[in-house]
Parts: structure tokens; C-alpha cells; sequence
């Protein structure tokens, strides 16, 4: 319960007229002092604020034109910021709402957009502009509209919340892919979650239609009401799925619009760099990451890619898909997704990514999204220059020649070949972990499983979800978030317990 | 000059106000110790407890009332701004 729903916060408790102020005290204590051409519409005259009275909701003030009274209301709105911002924040909400609903109402009519524009009489894009909720919109406008479609606007409330529960949001989410575990894990407020008989599932479940109104943009009105959801792609879909599989599915397209609002708010939260001009020479860029950082690490790619200006999202969720490049804002966030804790695996899946921030993402192809597991073999065209990229940062242009030392001195030998690709790996210096992992790779073409040796192999503490997040959270101005957006990005780097 | 209607031991008001401060068309229901504020376009509760289903109900079939009210006490210009 918000503090303004509360009665004695409402309530008045003492009421006064000092000099050209009010000063109203209210139940819960608070006292407010207000200056009285703050209160009273301009075409009222002849205050006479000394015979000022109150009653439990509203402030008297006699005027020439009669009595004028003040609600509780206005009164907290000019003098609690947390109020105002509430209001403000319902505003809007009111206004997608009403664009909704005169949308819903128009497509049930079978009427298109500009023709109704025609019959109210608006321009077109006044009506889309009201429709996506981002212009406020009078009663006469409004009735024109709705009278144009034959309604009234008796039409435009909210019916009564059929909404209540949890296992109800999710029943209404199923249809469009939303999974119980997505919901659970990255979308139901984390500590509502932990405390929901202490919150009431109601209230929870208002919050969790709040982060997926954020998200997906349907009204917290429309999901609560259980209205039949669908998603809107338009142009979004050439953004999110350009030039991949068909097999996408409406599970991937609910968890695909979940990471690119992610994406969008960490690249907006996260300062420009100054132009830097990148080189599409891994070499080159092995050398920048050694002499700048240190040895070739999960860490040190990191701060490469967040000083070359890239956002770098690590997520652990399972399926759907396994990593993501996307053009945004001029900006290109890179999601690296992973279940595994070996860093290896991490350091050759963005150093992937990064190879096709750098050699496909352009104006014309803004996304890359994979849906197929990263692997060091793939078989297309842009596949396969990714993972040489990954190979060449990572093995220095080298990865074959170590592969054959590493078979030379184990002397063809899988027993001998552990201390081999230590031995290798040490001597070039490049990953122990990562080189194993390309020795197993290489292995199973040719039938040969060594992955329980490179899994002993791999390093997976500290844990690379955990690096990835901290270095992300180092970089992302959290501030220029507002409360719900950092808690629903927060809470997609958590991992289950 | 507030006051609209009643719906049992509710009372519907309506007020004039200056700059807008609630952002958009509202209504006032005042039960015993108690007040709701609601949005008149779409009925969403702003502030307050939730209304029982019956006033809900009166609120919208009297809602052509209550828009000409706050109409009256509101005027508006094309842009949504209050005077």
C-alpha cells in the first residue's frame, strides 16, 4: 500500500492562514506550507483566506463567486514530489491506456487508421500519436474519435481486474511464450517474491504487469483486465530477427524483446565514449588488449569492449537463444549468454559476438542472434568468419599450429595429452582453458571424446557471470534509471538459487 | 459547487483546480473516512482505497455527468492543458 492510499495521510487534521500562506497539517503528522495563489484557479476573485475552514478532505475558502473548496489531493500534489511523480507516472499510464483501447476499438470495427482520421477529422498523426499513448488528449477530441466508431466514452474505462493471481498472469502469458520460470525468475519482483504473503499476491501481481507493461507495452490495464495480448512487432521484427532461422517461435520472440529492452536501457544508461576507431584485425586487437591490459583474459576482453564503446550483456538463462549483437542508438550492445562457469567458453562467445559487432553489424544489418549453439566449426559464410576471428584473438592467428604441438608432444597419445596442452599453452601464452576446449573441439570431429580432460582443464572461479555483471555494473550509470528499469535489468543477472 | 453525486454513503465530487497538478480529469469519492481519487477517463484508482463494485458501476453510468462537470470547472484547450 502506497502512502497515499492511506486515510492519515489523507486526512486533515488542522488547517491555518498566515500572512499570503497556508499552513495544513495532516493526520499522519506532516505539516505543509503553502503560498495561497498556488491553490486557487486564476478566474477566481475576492479570497478571504482569513475565514478559511477545513473539513477532513478539503480546505473552504470563501471567494465573490461562493465557496471555493481545495481537496486533500491538490494540496499533497504541489508539496510531495513522490505524489506528484505519481500522478505523473498514472498519467501516462492512462494515456497508453486510452491509445490502447481506442486501438482495440478501431481493429474490432475492422476500420483502418487513416480512415478514421478522416471520419474525426484529426490528422493522421494526431491518431497515431494518441493511439501509442504519447499524446494527451482532450474529451472533445476523444469523443469525436470514439463517436466516429460509433461509441461513446463509456467505452474507454477498464473493466473490473480478472487478473488477481500469479498463476493467472501466467495462464494469460502462456499463449505468447511466457514461460513459469522466465516469469518467476526475471520478471515477479525479486523481493515480493521472497515475501509474498507478507506483500499480497495481488499487489505482486500488479508489480510484475508494471515490468512487463515496461517491456513489452501493453497497459498494466489491458494485462490486468486478462484482455487477449499480442505482440507488435512492426518494424521490430526486421530489427530482432533479420536474416535468421525460420524456426523462430513466439517463446523466442517473448525472451528476444525481453534481452533487447535490457540492451536498450544499458545502452542508454551507459556514458559515449569518444570516437574510437576500431580495428577488424583480431591480431591487431590481441595486441591493443596485451599492451593495454594484460594477458588475453575473460576480464581484459571485457574492458576492451566496454572502452571500444560496446555494452556487454551476460545472461545465463537457459535455450532460446545463445547470443545476440544489436545496433542500437549508434551504439552496438553484444549479449553473451551462457549456462557453463568455464571462463573459456565466456572469453571464445564474446570474442564471437564481438567479431560480428565488428564485421556485420552495419546501418543495413543492425542484429545478429544466435540461434544455434556458438561453435569453434560452423558452417555459414558468417559463422565461420566469427569463430576464426574468436580463434585468431584468442590463439594469435596460431590455433592450428598449437593444436599440432600439442599432438606432437603427446606423441599421439590421449593420456599425454593434459600435460601437452598445458605445456603449449604456457610456452605461447594463450588460455590453458581455452586452448583444451579447442582440443576437445577438434577431438570430437574425428570421434575422439576428450572433454572430461578439458572440462578438468577449465577455470570457473570467480564465476564469469559474476565478472561480467560486476564489469557491467561498473559501467552503466544505474542513476539514469528509473527504480523499475534498474531492478528489472539487476534482476536479470541473478542466478537461482 | 464540488459535489456531483451520491452512491449511497458515497459522495462524488469534483473540483476546479489550478495548473493541473493531478495531470489529468479526476474525481473525488468520499466514503467514511475515507477518499479515492479516480480517473474519470478511464476509472483507474489513483489514490485511496479500491471502490466496491457498485460505486464503480455508478461512476460509470454517470460518467457523462461527471464529464460535464469537470468540464465546467476545468476548461480546456486542444493541447489538454488546464487553465
Amino acid at each position: 500500500m502506497s502512502k497515499w492510499d492511506r486515510p492519515e495521510y489523507q486526512r486533515i487534521a488542522h488547517a491555518e492562514h498566515r500572512g499570503d500562506e497556508v499552513v495544513v497539517t495532516f493526520e499522519d503528522g506532516s505539516r505543509v506550507t503553502l503560498r495561497t495563489k498556488q491553490l486557487l484557479p486564476k478566474h477566481l476573485s475576492g479570497a478571504n483566506w482569513s475565514d478559511l475552514e477545513h473539513t477532513t478532505f478539503e480546505l473552504i475558502v470563501p471567494t465573490s463567486a461562493g465557496d471555493h473548496e481545495i481537496p486533500w489531493s491538490t494540496i499533497r500534489a504541489v508539496s510531495d514530489n513522490d505524489f506528484s511523480a505519481h500522478l505523473a507516472r498514472a498519467a501516462e499510464e492512462e494515456a497508453k491506456q486510452i491509445g490502447l483501447r481506442l486501438k482495440e476499438l478501431r481493429e474490432a470495427r475492422g476500420i483502418s487508421s487513416k480512415e478514421l482520421a478522416v471520419r474525426a477529422a484529426i490528422a493522421p498523426q494526431s491518431l497515431s500519436r494518441i493511439e501509442n499513448g504519447r499524446h494527451d488528449v482532450t474529451f472533445t477530441t476523444l469523443r469525436r474519435i470514439l463517436a466516429a466508431m460509433g461509441c461513446t466514452l463509456k467505452e474507454l474505462p477498464t473493466t473490473a481486474q480478472s487478473v488477481g493471481t500469479l498463476q493467472a498472469l501466467m495462464r494469460l502469458l502462456k499463449p505468447l511464450g511466457f514461460t513459469k520460470q522466465f516469469i518467476t525468475r526475471r520478471l515477479i519482483p525479486r523481493d515480493s517474491r521472497r515475501g509474498l504473503n507478507a506483500a499480497g499476491e495481488e499487489s505482486v501481481v500488479q508489480a510484475t504487469a508494471r515490468a512487463i507493461s515496461d517491456i513489452y507495452g501493453w497497459s498494466v490495464a489491458s494485462i490486468l483486465e486478462g484482455r487477449r495480448l499480442s505482440f507488435d512487432l512492426g518494424p521490430m521484427e526486421q530489427v530482432l530477427f533479420k536474416g535468421l532461422s525460420p524456426n523462430k517461435d513466439i517463446r523466442t520472440t517473448a525472451y528476444t524483446l525481453y534481452v533487447h529492452w535490457l540492451a536498450v536501457q544499458t545502452v542508454q544508461a551507459t556514458p559515449r565514449p569518444q570516437h574510437i576507431k576500431l580495428s577488424d584485425n583480431p591480431l591487431e586487437i590481441r595486441k591493443q588488449i596485451t599492451d593495454r591490459y594484460g594477458d588475453l583474459t575473460l576480464n581484459t576482453l571485457l574492458s576492451y569492449a566496454w572502452d571500444s564503446g560496446f555494452v556487454v550483456l551476460p545472461l545465463s538463462d537457459e535455450g532460446i537463444f545463445h547470443g545476440a549483437c544489436w545496433k542500437i542508438d549508434d551504439r552496438i550492445a553484444i549479449v553473451v549468454k551462457q549456462r557453463t562457469r568455464h571462463q573459456a567458453r565466456w572469453l571464445f562467445d564474446l570474442a564471437h559476438e564481438l567479431a560480428h559487432a565488428i564485421l556485420h553489424i552495419t546501418d543495413k544489418q543492425t542484429a545478429v542472434l544466435e540461434l544455434e549453439e556458438i561453435s569453434h566449426f560452423p558452417e555459414s559464410k558468417e559463422e565461420i568468419e566469427a569463430s576464426d576471428f574468436a580463434q585468431d584473438l584468442i590463439f594469435k592467428g596460431k590455433v592450428e599450429d598449437f593444436a599440432d604441438a600439442c599432438v606432437r608432444k603427446a606423441k599421439g597419445n590421449l593420456r599425454m595429452l593434459k600435460i601437452a596442452v598445458a605445456q603449449v599453452a604456457k610456452e605461447n601464452q594463450v588460455p590453458v582453458d581455452a586452448l583444451a576446449n579447442y582440443m576437445a573441439y577438434r577431438l570430437s570431429m574425428q570421434n575422439e571424446n576428450w572433454w572430461g580432460a578439458a572440462n578438468n582443464m577449465q577455470s570457473a572461479e570467480p564465476s564469469p557471470l559474476a565478472i561480467a555483471r560486476d564489469e557491467l555494473q561498473g559501467r552503466v550509470q544505474l542513476e539514469k534509471l528509473n527504480p523499475e528499469e534498474r531492478r528489472i535489468l539487476l534482476q536479470a543477472f541473478e542466478v537461482e538459487e | 459547487m464540488a459535489r456531483v453525486f451520491t452512491i449511497g454513503a458515497f459522495v462524488v465530487y469534483v473540483y476546479a483546480e489550478r495548473g493541473n497538478p493531478h495531470k489529468q480529469p479526476h474525481c473525488h469519492v468520499n466514503g467514511k473516512g475515507t477518499s479515492t481519487v479516480v480517473a474519470i477517463r478511464t476509472l483507474t484508482v489513483l489514490a485511496g482505497p479500491k471502490l466496491p463494485r457498485n460505486v464503480r458501476q455508478a461512476l460509470l453510468d454517470g460518467l457523462d455527468e461527471l464529464i460535464a462537470r469537470w468540464e465546467q470547472l476545468n476548461p480546456t484547450s486542444e493541447d489538454g492543458e488546464t487553465e
